[in-house]
């Protein structure tokens, strides 16, 4: 066998090393599907998912004071997540801005449910503390 | 009694891996432990390293031959568990233990029942998960309608963690971000587990170096600490680092 093989293999058995490979988390976090359900149900969060809610609403109200024609609110069960958060994002008000991403440690989740995901994340534990 | 109750929606998730590693760490440690099997499959005992022809008493019979193993009192709770005599004494004072026992019991998944008569008793509620959609999907399934995040006595323990799996990373990170403290611990995978009980040897003996052992005394660590109890030992290591 080549040493540089046999070193590698070395490498792979031993047991701590497997776990050290993703050291930034949100690189590596997608919203499957199965997730999302979880997110939605009433028995697994069922008080923090309100509280965004809530906060979705108040958003909603500085919205409709700033704007002539408020954009309608979006009930969770008609929309999937991603479209519940472009909601919540656009209620920002004015002069405050939505979370960023930082596009140096983000290349591949600029768009999608990737980056919708942590930004629910962050929105949900923010709404925690 | 200090009441560590083990119980998970969905079998097969590593609910009586975790009760035993927890009380054989806990006793290590020096804390008074027994562990309670209650399930019909009677498979706590092999992680101590007995065989399945190998019985533990049940509480009756503890009291006056116990059998102790590592430190650990085992009992077998499945014949007493649901004669009306037992389910008196534990609503009216607990579990028939020594009262400064600290006790983690197993109760299998489909034995809701029991799980929500010790939860009421339990100082802590550990429910083992796998990071694998049946697992995680099972969550809807753990309190009944209560959900999860207001049930201030259950943590989750996410069980057979592999980094190398995808489905594996992204369900860590999505249960830490979702539970925050709730997760109360996190368990590497390791062959080394299903190994030890095909040897009738402890883990600790069959693979001293295995990755699940630090995380078992990070979760006892975290463990002890949600049901502020503080052991003689703990307090002289931290007397040493002090
Ligand atoms: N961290 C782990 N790594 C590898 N195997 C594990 C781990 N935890 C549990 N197992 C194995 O998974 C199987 C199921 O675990 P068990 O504790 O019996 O589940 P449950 O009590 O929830 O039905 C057992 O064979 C056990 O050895
Ligand atoms: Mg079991």
């Amino acid at each position: 066998m080549r040493s540089d093989a046999r070193a590698l293999l070395q490498k792979l058995n031993q047991q701590g090393f497997q776990y050290q490979q993703f050291p930034d988390p949100y690189a590596d976090l997608e919203l499957w599907p199965v997730f999302e359900a979880l997110l939605h149900d009433e028995r697994v969060v069922g008080q923090q998912l309100s509280r965004v809610q809530q906060r979705e609403h108040e958003f909603q109200a500085v919205k409709e004071q700033a704007a002539a024609r408020p954009k309608p609110v979006q009930t969770p069960d008609e929309h999937p997540l991603e479209e519940q958060f472009s909601a919540l994002l656009a209620t920002y008000a004015p002069g405050q801005d939505p979370p960023v991403v930082n596009p140096d440690t983000d290349e591949a989740e600029q768009t999608g449910h990737k980056v919708d995901l942590r930004t629910f994340l962050k929105e949900l534990g923010g709404a925690r503390k | 009694m200090t009441l560590i109750l083990c119980h998970a929606a969905k079998g097969g998730v590593g609910t009586t891996f975790v009760a035993a590693q927890l009380a054989l760490s806990i006793a290590q440690r020096g804390g008074q432990v027994t562990a309670v099997d209650f399930t019909y499959q009677d498979a706590l005992k092999l992680h101590f390293g007995l065989l399945p022809n190998q019985f533990a008493p049940g509480f009756a019979a503890s009291q006056s031959e116990p059998l102790a193993i590592s430190d650990v009192n085992l009992i077998n709770g499945f014949a007493e568990k649901d004669t009306e005599e037992f389910l008196e004494r534990v609503r009216a004072a607990g579990l028939p233990v020594h009262a400064g026992d600290i006790v983690v019991a197993d109760v299998a998944a489909a034995d809701r029942g029991l799980a929500e008569l010790l939860y009421e008793r339990a100082d802590l509620h550990l429910a083992p998960l796998l990071p694998d959609p049946a697992a995680l999907a099972s969550l809807t399934r753990l309190a009944g309608d209560t959900p999860i995040s207001s049930r201030e006595k259950t943590a989750l323990v996410l069980n057979q963690l592999d980094d190398r799996r995808k489905l594996s990373r992204h369900s860590h990170h999505f249960v830490r971000e979702l539970f925050e403290d709730q997760l109360i611990g996190t368990v590497r995978r390791d062959e080394a587990a299903p190994e030890a009980l095909a040897m009738f040897e402890q883990l600790a003996k069959y693979a001293p170096s295995s990755v699940v052992l630090p995380d078992i005394e990070d979760l006892t660590d975290a463990v002890l600490s949600r049901c502020g109890i503080v052991l003689a030992q703990d307090q002289s290591d931290m007397r040493e680092a002090g």
